[in-house]
């Protein structure tokens, strides 16, 4: 059978530029359609009113917003459009996806995530299932994105270290920032383990790229220089350069077709200009973060698909996660420090790179039996000024303006170094969370929008309380002032699994454990869609290890590699 | 047309009491409109706005105030953005009205002829409704806006706003203000 392509892949995040890197690498044909355009290193600026306050790189909420069902304080559920709201869904619509917006912290998950039913029993509402496969099976591509995404930090002894196949990572940590080392003191004093948080940042030249410019615009900024590992940076790029891999931006894929034996036989999509458009492929790969992929596979109904494609189950859009936890902050004030020590903590380009998993199993008698935990990670406050200046308006006595709003001011930017904490564990999985379309509302292509429920388990609150607590403590010894610590039932929006997700029963999964439709051979999701339960980190870099592991499986079903392209030279790991 | 180019032609550069330009024109795609409306806004209006705004935002000797910091140009370009929601408009007038309503019904006296003292009673009764609360916090964070993003957005002059909070910008900066989103 001919085909335009062998590979179609649907957007190109995370979970697509390891299938584009892997399978233009070994020889074949892969054609990219994103919904998004394709900016390069240069078209970024440190712009916050471009990437922060206008949400320039995601749809206007006008055209394409999504439907959001919560839970009111009373049990009632309440839906409301996005545009109605203001509380955007979307994550970074251009080619890499959100991994160009990423801070890049990168944990691995650890072998209890892979096992939780098993290791922890049943949770009352929750729908928490065991992953069908193992930690050993997704190290080896862990450490594949170590060297070929670029991951840089510094492996320390730990009660909770999950196993590595490698001594330690291949590029050394970014520059930290003093409060680094208080951190540290702090931890010691308490007992703690702090650990270096390893980061997808390149500190120096490496892969093609440069290293980075330690200018304290990151997260939520895309890179100017190319050393944060986004999949367009380290991935689409090189595949780009194997001659093989063509990129079609503002592509809106609108429908996959099904012919009436229930077999794909094209992707329709809108393309820059507004036209429609058809291709097919031997292998196709949705990868569009997982709201959106649930939406274009409910979407892509046919004959033998009637609820959508591969989804004779009604399992689709279900389990939706999110990241469960809290945060916190506080504050170090300049002057209880020395002349120099204060000027050395008025850097703004260093990082922290600190974080605890003292807690990522809880053992503590006064909390209930042994369960699950979680990360906590320690932050900069984000720079961006308009938000932080924003946010001293409103006070619990109304708004605050004139002299005293410039008093406020200048105390929050002037007088101290703001440290945050954010806590991370499971989302439970959950019947009240989950994407399906919505019955009213169309896109501006006259498509249902996805209709999303955010159920809430209480135990995502019980654990980011306990978690974000210790967070605090830490801060508190560090001597900050003014600390807060908190847990929040909010669903994270740039944190975003499951809904497809894999196993070995065809009854109750979406995916096979090559992340293989159950229904159609050469249907394949490559997101954080699989994920059955999200681990207590964020997802990137898994997201990242199981698309270079389900590559490889493509290959396999496709017949092994074309070309040597592919070398030990490249995966090689020493 | 860069933005910079852009706010020169519309006279705001030029001065610093950029609304008494009462008999400069503005010239956009190639027409000659009056400047007496800006953004669909009368001239009068935007008087009455800039004084709201200054009184928010006061000016002091070691820092800048709303008319240090162009506030007044920047919520111009602000509704001049593409795709900008009509209905900012619409309650920009009608929060300057309920004001104006409310000036008279506590002194008999429009806003510009309040005692200091006097507007801040004004707009604290004012707060006091969700439309009025909801009026001046969008008028703060459009100050906000004005105070501390790019100077190529047509406020915070020469990073006028950043020197004051001692704030460090990022780079590389923008070189063109972004007029509209990517998708």
């Amino acid at each position: 059978m001919t085909t335009d392509f062998d590979i179609c892949v649907i957007g190109s995040g995370a979970g697509a530029g390891p299938v584009i890197y892997t399978l233009a690498k070994a020889g074949y044909s892969v054609v990219v359609l994103e919904k998004g355009p394709y900016l390069k290193d240069k078209d970024f600026y440190k712009d916050e009113r471009a990437c922060c306050l206008r949400d320039s790189y995601t749809p206007d909420l006008r055209d394409e917003p999504h439907i959001v069902e919560e839970e009111l304080d009373d049990g009632e559920w309440q839906s409301q459009s996005t545009y109605q709201s203001g509380w955007n869904f979307w994550n970074g619509n251009v080619v890499g996806g959100s991994s160009n917006f990423m801070s890049g912290f990168f944990h691995r998950l650890k072998p209890v995530d892979f096992q939780l039913h098993s290791q922890f029993g049943p949770i009352e509402d929750a729908n928490v299932v065991d992953w069908p496969i193992s930690y050993a099976d997704l190290e080896p591509y862990y450490t594949r994105v170590e060297h070929i995404v670029g991951v840089s930090g510094r492996v320390v002894p730990h009660p909770h270290a999950e196993p590595r196949s490698s001594r330690d990572f291949p590029y050394k940590p970014t520059a930290e920032h003093p409060v680094s080392a208080l951190i540290d003191t702090a931890c010691n004093k308490l007992g703690y383990h702090a650990i270096p948080t390893p980061r997808a940042i390149l500190p120096q030249a490496a892969l093609g790229r440069n290293g980075c410019s330690y200018n304290g615009y990151c997260g939520a900024y895309g890179c100017a220089t190319g050393a944060k590992g986004s999949s367009r940076a380290a991935l689409i790029e090189q595949a780009l350069a194997t001659g093989r891999c063509e990129v079609r931006d503002r592509s809106m894929v609108s429908h996959i077709k099904t012919s009436h034996q229930g077999k794909i036989t094209a992707v329709e999509y809108i393309d820059h200009k507004g036209q429609s458009q058809q291709l097919d492929a031997k292998i196709y790969v949705v990868a569009c973060q997982a709201i959106e992929t649930a939406r274009l596979l409910l979407n892509s109904t046919g004959s033998k698909h009637e609820n959508g494609l591969g989804n004779n189950n009604g399992q689709l859009g279900q389990n939706l996660l999110f990241a469960g936890g809290g945060g916190g902050s506080g504050r170090l004030l300049y002057s209880k420090f020395s002349k120099d020590k204060s000027a050395s903590m008025h850097d703004i380009g260093t990082f922290v790179n600190r974080a605890l998993q003292d807690w990522y199993v809880i053992n503590d008698p006064d909390f209930g039996p042994a369960q699950k935990g979680g990360t906590i990670d320690f932050v900069h406050m984000h720079p961006n000024p308009v938000v932080r200046a924003s946010r001293q308006i409103k006070t619990t006595n109304g708004l605050l303006w004139g002299k005293a709003l410039k008093r406020k001011l200048e105390n929050h930017f002037i007088d101290g170094r703001y440290i945050k904490i954010e806590a991370f564990c499971d989302w439970m999985p959950n019947d009240h969370c989950n994407v399906q379309l919505d019955k009213t509302t169309k896109d501006k292509w006259g498509n249902p929008v996805a209709h999303v429920k955010v159920g809430n388990h209480v135990r995502n609150l019980q654990v980011g309380w306990y978690l974000a607590s210790k967070g605090g403590e830490v801060l508190k010894t560090m001597g900050a002032e003014n600390v807060i610590s908190f847990a929040s039932s909010y669903p994270p929006t740039n944190l975003i699994a499951g809904g497809c997700r894999f196993g070995t029963d065809p009854e109750t999964s979406v995916l096979d454990p090559d992340c293989r439709s159950h229904e159609l051979e050469n249907l394949f999701v490559t997101d954080g869609s699989f994920m059955p339960t999200g681990g207590s980190v964020p997802y990137t870099w898994t997201i990242y290890a199981n698309a270079f592991r389900v590559a490889d499986k493509i290959i396999q079903q496709l017949g092994g590699k074309k070309s040597q392209g592919i070398t030990t030279c490249i995966y090689g790991i020493s | 047309m860069n933005r910079r180019k852009f706010l020169i032609r519309l006279g705001y550069l030029l001065s610093s009491t950029p609304l008494a330009l009462s008999n400069a024109q503005v010239y956009a795609a190639g027409t000659i409109k009056p400047l007496n409306d800006i953004a669909g806004i009368t001239l009068s209006d935007w008087n009455k706005i800039t004084l709201v705004l200054e009184h928010l935002f006061p000016s002091e000797p070691h820092s800048p105030g709303a008319k240090e910091i162009n506030a007044t140009p920047y919520l111009q370009t602000v509704l001049l953005e593409h795709r900008q929601e009509k209905n900012t408009h619409s309650f920009l007038i009608k929060g300057l009205t309920d004001l104006g309503a409310l000036c008279q019904k506590l002194f008999r006296q429009e806003f510009k002829q309040l005692t200091s003292t006097q507007r801040d009673e004004v707009l604290k009764q004012l707060e006091q409704t969700n439309d009025g609360y909801n009026w001046i916090n969008m008028l703060l964070d459009y100050i906000m806006e004005a105070l501390l993003t790019d100077p190529v957005y047509g406020g915070n002059p020469e990073g006028i706003g950043w020197q004051w909070l001692q704030h460090q910008p990022g780079f590389p900066r923008p070189t063109t203000a972004l007029k509209r989103r990517y998708l």
